[in-house]
């Protein structure tokens, strides 16, 4: 996945208050938000969001019940299959006349209780026909070249639409979660001017496609889709409370507190620079989870066909957890609880990190000499074809080679 | 059959050359699964050589190892398997063997034809190394047979060895060991087989009565002698014939020997024995010229007064005379000795052996007396060699037969054989001139270092038991090639009934042990019949010639 | 590797080739990827599923190569991922490996094996083939009769002594056990094998010593 830039900042606040405030400070700003989940008024904020509603950006979440609430996990059941896809890529424009990139996908099903078994493969895809490396709307003619976000997105409409294959290949009636890394946000792609004809390719007719294409095939069984964010940086619940419980001034464009920097100027009840898993982590006990949040943002809105983005909070024992679904999973609360017991078992598991997760990263990373037998490869087959693929840099290293 | 034998070579195969010379011997490694503790000196063996084979004797066997550190640090023998492992290969044994004969291309068979010839090279490296087999003895010493008589077994083996009679006889041979080792045992066979083989006729002087009619093993059990066992070939002769009817045989003729036949010679012969002076035994000389034949009847009869008077007229020393007309004296004690000179014990002695009759010479009680003994063998054998000579002399000028050759057997040979008196007697002339009037001697003894060397080397085949003393296995071995190794054999002869034996007689030196004689089994062998069989042999004789008896 | 693999019954893994017996079937349990003249790497179709120290195996292509297990480790594909210690109290091997199934798939094992020998147009040779077997060719055990013909003459045993790969002098003594099975008389196959031994070894007892005794 791309940078997930909006968490990338909030995690640089979050440094600073480390670096900045003393220990003390960032205590005693936990404790407040602690306290201000636990005073926290549903019927207010409701009233609050809904009045905002007009507003450009809402980036509070959409919170049904109170975000006290705990759940604790149930027991996995006796046998279960747990699948995940990771993915990673190769960009080799830099130094080849000719433009291509790969995306290897790692996959790993894992089966537990009476007949335990895993299948860990990947799938490695080159793209370097002319068609592949762009995007295009056939009707203007307008092109993006697939790069930078793009192929982020990309790689994770793959990393999604590899587990749509394995389910299809589903037969058995065995309870099982599917599983990627990071968010179902597609966030990378907001905000840098991209193309409809781009957001509707990658995240309708990809993305959810793949995504409903699960949802078709676990339609009567006992399912879950799911994607776990490790150390997330979120803060949208601490957003939430803010906007109940701060004394400044809400600015309007973004349901901001005014007061970001609160060292010059520090405020008894500031909850700023406070991230979601730091409440969390006091609230839940190990193995339970919070209640269901729904993702606030345009791009769920505008592009992701009706399916909205789900969330909670989970204590894995070492860590809290974000985990995303599909509203599709969260609203079937068997689905949900599927996948919250999973979740932690495979964290158990995992010491601290899904079992399942782990693997499919290990079988889609691309190490360094692989990276390079790549190239090699990719110069050898062009060369081979006539074309002089000599670049600058390889040019270089053949005059360097010299002892 | 075929496969039979194979399994049989498989399982004799000793180990194989890896070195050495034809002077030092070749070096055998030991197949591993042959223990150096299964293998003795004097152990016949073939070798497989690329173009022919060898036919050895072991003369040494030693261990040795791949890896001189093997001594400081021997491997670990506790474990069996180890030790089975270890030994023959990182350890192993190995043997000397003196290739001896060749015996041709083994494979083609005709080329053995010729028989063994002495080996004059070594076998190739690595060429395979066996046990002797029976085969290969019979075919390298002989079969048994009319010329081939079996007088023993080779060490560890069970095959009979023959010795060649026929070359045997052709020239004086010798039998040696110190007392009690089996001489007279191997005398007595050898007898028996130059007379089974009849190339020649004996005359033994039969000094403790032991070969004629009947000897004693040691154990005092008797054995029969050779009268008993070939009656009507053998004739005995007897100087004590009270003794020998004691003994309860009737002796073919009682021997007596007159004054008149005794010689100055004879008289030289006793010096030793008797205790004379050489001036002492040269005055018997001078007495013959003065007193004529009868010289010494009439000198013994002198008084001592007339000695005096003689001493003066054949002008010897008195005293000296005097001495030996005492010494002489105590001939008159032996009874055998009479004045007549009509005796014709040599008259008859000829005519048996002339028949081709053996004939043995009992000494009875006189056998204890070493100058009885002497002077009747002296005296005989120069009357015999003397006839002998003028047969063969005039058998080459008239053209008749030859005299039937004849062996002479004495025992305690030195004692007509030493170095200083050998080239005057009739036995050293006798064991000189080969057989060059068709007779031989036979010579027994426990100390062959007092005969004359010239005579030891004379000696066709010696056969010899262990011996006592340095000197007398030098002297027994001087001359003969490879006597070192052989040295080391006959050091390690047992003491009693196993035998050196080289020469004429035998394609090279072997180790045998004798032949057992004593048993009714051995004298049944040797061709004798008890009286049942002898019954029966008559009456099938009789059959044969006047048809089965009908009556 | 072979995803699909079925890993249902993970403890018959464990003993999925019979140690020590020579089979009496030839299935593969393996597939070369290493090779060279003298020296052959084999990883296993399943885990743990390999033969014994001094088994004697042939690779089956244009022409059949023997060669002896020197060596069998198992350990992890990938050289950078280290296996962590797992027990929690009580656990045996087998909760650990059913608790977390991906462990079998990322762990394989190999097997190093010393080229001994080789078949070709029906004769065997008891020396190196000139040619290297191929990569991914197939590996099985040898049935009990190939074991007996190729044991009748020990000559290529000084390659196994002087062999670097493993611990040789237990690799010569297992083979040679478990070889001397397949003679009608045994005891005597390793007195001569031994024997053998001891002339490779001449010079160096502390050596013999410690190999015979393997044997015995
Ligand atoms: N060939 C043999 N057969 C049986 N016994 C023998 C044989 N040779 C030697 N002996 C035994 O050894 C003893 C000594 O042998 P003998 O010939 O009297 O010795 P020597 O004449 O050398 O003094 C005999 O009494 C006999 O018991
Ligand atoms: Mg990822």
């Amino acid at each position: 996945m791309s940078l997930d830039l909006n968490s990338t900042a909030a995690q640089i606040e979050s440094m600073v208050v480390d670096l900045q405030a003393r220990q003390g400070e960032r205590v005693r700003r936990v404790e407040s938000a602690f306290i201000a989940l636990n005073e926290f008024q549903l019927d207010r904020y409701l009233d609050i969001s809904n009045e905002s509603q007009g507003g450009r950006y809402r980036i509070v979440p959409e919170i049904l019940e109170h975000p006290s609430s705990v759940y604790k996990p149930d027991l996995p059941p006796g046998n279960f299959r747990v699948v995940s896809s990771d993915g990673s890529h190769i960009e080799v424009d830099r130094h080849l006349a000719v433009r291509c990139f790969l995306i290897n996908v790692g996959v790993s099903a894992l089966t537990y209780g009476d007949y335990p078994n895993a299948t860990l493969y990947s799938v490695p895809r080159l793209y370097a026909a002319q068609e592949d490396l762009v995007i295009s709307e056939i009707a203007t003619g307008r092109q993006q070249s697939i790069e930078g976000a793009v192929l982020g997105a990309k790689r994770a409409v793959a990393e999604v639409s590899i587990l749509a294959e394995e389910a299809s290949g589903l037969d058995s009636n065995t309870p099982s979660i599917y599983l990627v890394d990071g968010s179902l946000v597609m966030m990378g792609l907001v905000g840098h001017g991209y193309h409809d004809f781009v957001l509707r390719e990658l995240i309708e007719d990809g993305f959810i496609k793949s995504m409903n294409h699960i949802r078709d095939f676990s339609e009567n069984r006992s399912f879950g889709l799911a994607s776990y964010i490790s150390m997330p940086a979120h803060s949208d619940v601490v957003n939430a409370l803010n906007v109940t419980g701060c004394v400044y001034p809400i600015k309007d464009s973004n349901l901001r507190c005014d007061n970001s920097s609160f060292s010059t100027n520090p405020c008894e009840k500031c909850i700023s620079g406070v991230l979601d898993r730091d409440i969390f982590w006091k609230l839940l006990k190990p193995g339970e989870r919070s209640s269901v949040f729904g993702v606030n943002s345009p791009v769920v809105e505008n592009h992701y066909l009706g399916t909205g983005i789900t969330f909670f909070y989970v204590n894995v024992g070492t860590e809290i957890g974000r985990v995303e679904m599909p509203s599709w999973v969260s609203d079937n609360r068997s689905s949900l609880d599927l996948v919250h017991s999973l979740i932690v078992d495979q964290c158990e598991r995992g010491r601290g990190y899904p079992v399942a997760l782990m693997e499919a990263h290990e079988q889609a990373v691309v190490g360094v000499s692989d990276r390079r037998n790549f190239v090699q490869l990719v110069e050898q087959v062009l060369h081979k074809k006539g074309s002089d693929v000599y670049t600058s840099e390889k040019a270089r290293s053949k005059r360097l080679r010299w002892l | 059959m075929e496969t039979d034998k194979k399994c049989e070579d498989v399982s004799n195969v000793l180990g194989m050359v890896l070195a050495g010379s034809l002077t030092e011997g070749v070096r055998i490694k030991l197949a591993s699964n042959v223990s150096t503790e299964q293998i003795k000196v004097g152990t016949f063996v073939s070798i497989r050589g690329e173009l022919m084979r060898f036919f050895g004797v072991v003369t040494d066997v030693s261990l040795d190892s791949m890896d001189s550190s093997l001594t400081s640090i021997p491997p670990d023998v506790t474990n069996p398997f180890i030790h089975e492992v270890v030994s023959g290969t990182t350890v192993y044994g190995t043997l000397t063997v003196e290739p001896m004969l060749t015996l041709g291309d083994d494979k083609d068979p005709t080329s053995s034809l010729e028989g063994p010839l002495p080996a004059k090279t070594v076998p190739a490296h690595f060429a395979e190394v066996s046990i002797a087999s029976e085969t290969d003895i019979e075919f390298i010493f002989g079969k048994e047979d009319e010329s081939h008589f079996y007088i023993g077994t080779p060490l560890d083996m069970e095959t009979k060895l023959c010795l060649d009679v026929k070359e045997l006889v052709k020239r004086s041979n010798g039998v040696f060991g110190k007392s009690g080792t089996g001489k007279t045992f191997l005398t007595r066979l050898l007898l028996i087989g130059i007379l089974q083989n009849s190339a020649a006729v004996n005359l033994v002087f039969d000094m403790h009565s032991e070969y004629g009619w009947k000897g004693s093993s040691e154990d005092n059990k008797e054995v029969k002698g050779l009268k008993q066992l070939f009656s009507s070939k053998v004739a005995v002769f007897s100087l004590d014939e009270e003794s020998s009817r004691r003994r309860g045989l009737t002796p073919d003729y009682v021997a007596k020997i007159g004054y008149g036949e005794i010689e100055p010679e004879d008289i030289q012969l006793l010096r030793e024995t008797m205790g004379l002076s050489e001036v002492a035994a040269e005055s018997s000389y001078n007495l013959r010229q003065r007193l004529g034949p009868q010289w010494l009847r009439d000198f013994l009869n002198l008084k001592s007064e007339q000695l005096l008077e003689l001493a003066q007229e054949i002008s010897v020393n008195e005293r000296a005379l005097s001495t030996l007309h005492n010494r002489l004296s105590r001939l008159k004690r032996f009874d055998f000795i009479n004045e007549s000179d009509k005796n014709d014990s040599v008259k008859q002695l000829l005519h048996y052996l002339e028949r081709g009759m053996h004939v043995v010479l009992e000494f009875g009680r006189y056998g204890n007396s070493l100058a009885a003994y002497i002077l009747v063998a002296n005296i005989l054998t120069r009357r015999i060699h003397d006839r002998y000579v003028y047969l063969k002399d005039r058998s080459s000028v008239d053209g008749i037969g030859e005299p039937r050759p004849v062996v002479i057997t004495i025992e305690e040979a030195h004692k007509f054989l030493t170095p200083g008196i050998a080239g005057q007697t009739i036995f050293g002339s006798i064991a000189r001139e080969m057989r060059k009037y068709n007779v031989t001697l036979l010579v027994v003894d426990q100390r062959p270092s007092g005969i004359d060397e010239e005579v030891m080397s004379q000696l066709g085949t010696k056969i010899t038991c262990l011996l006592d003393s340095e000197r007398d296995v030098n002297s027994v071995l001087s001359g003969v090639s490879g006597s070192r190794k052989l040295r080391s054999v006959l050091s390690r002869l047992e003491s009693k009934q196993q035998a050196l034996a080289f020469g004429d007689a035998l394609p090279m030196p072997v180790v045998i042990r004798t032949r057992e004689y004593g048993s009714s089994e051995s004298y049944r062998e040797l061709g004798w019949k008890d009286d049942r069989e002898l019954a029966q042999q008559v009456k099938s004789d009789v059959e044969d010639l006047f048809g089965p008896d009908t009556s | 590797m072979d995803a699909s693999a079925d890993n249902g019954n993970r403890s018959s893994d464990l003993v999925g080739v019979s140690k020590g017996n020579y089979a009496s079937t030839i299935s593969p349990f393996g597939e070369i990827v290493e090779a060279s003249t003298t020296y052959l790497l084999a990883q296993c179709h399943r885990l743990y599923a390999a033969p014994s120290l001094g088994d004697l195996v042939r690779t089956e292509e244009d022409s059949t190569a023997f060669s002896v297990v020197a060596d069998v480790s198992t350990k992890s594909i990938d050289p950078s991922r280290r296996p962590l210690a797992m027990s929690q109290g009580e656990d045996t091997v087998d909760d650990i490996y059913n608790r977390h199934p991906q462990i079998s798939r990322l762990l394989s094992t190999e097997i190093s094996l010393i080229v001994v020998a080789h078949k070709a147009d029906g004769k065997l040779f008891r020396y190196l083939s000139p040619v290297p077997t191929k990569i991914h060719a197939q590996v099985s055990i040898c049935q009990f009769e190939e074991v007996r013909e190729l044991t009748m003459s020990l000559e290529f045993l000084s390659v196994l002594i002087t062999s670097s790969v493993g611990s040789p002098d237990d690799v010569v003594a297992a083979f040679l056990r478990t070889a001397s099975v397949s003679h009608p008389d045994p005891k005597k196959f390793l007195v001569d094998a031994g024997k053998h031994i001891a002339a490779i070894l001449a010079g160096d007892v502390h050596r013999l010593n410690a190999l015979l005794r393997r044997i015995s």
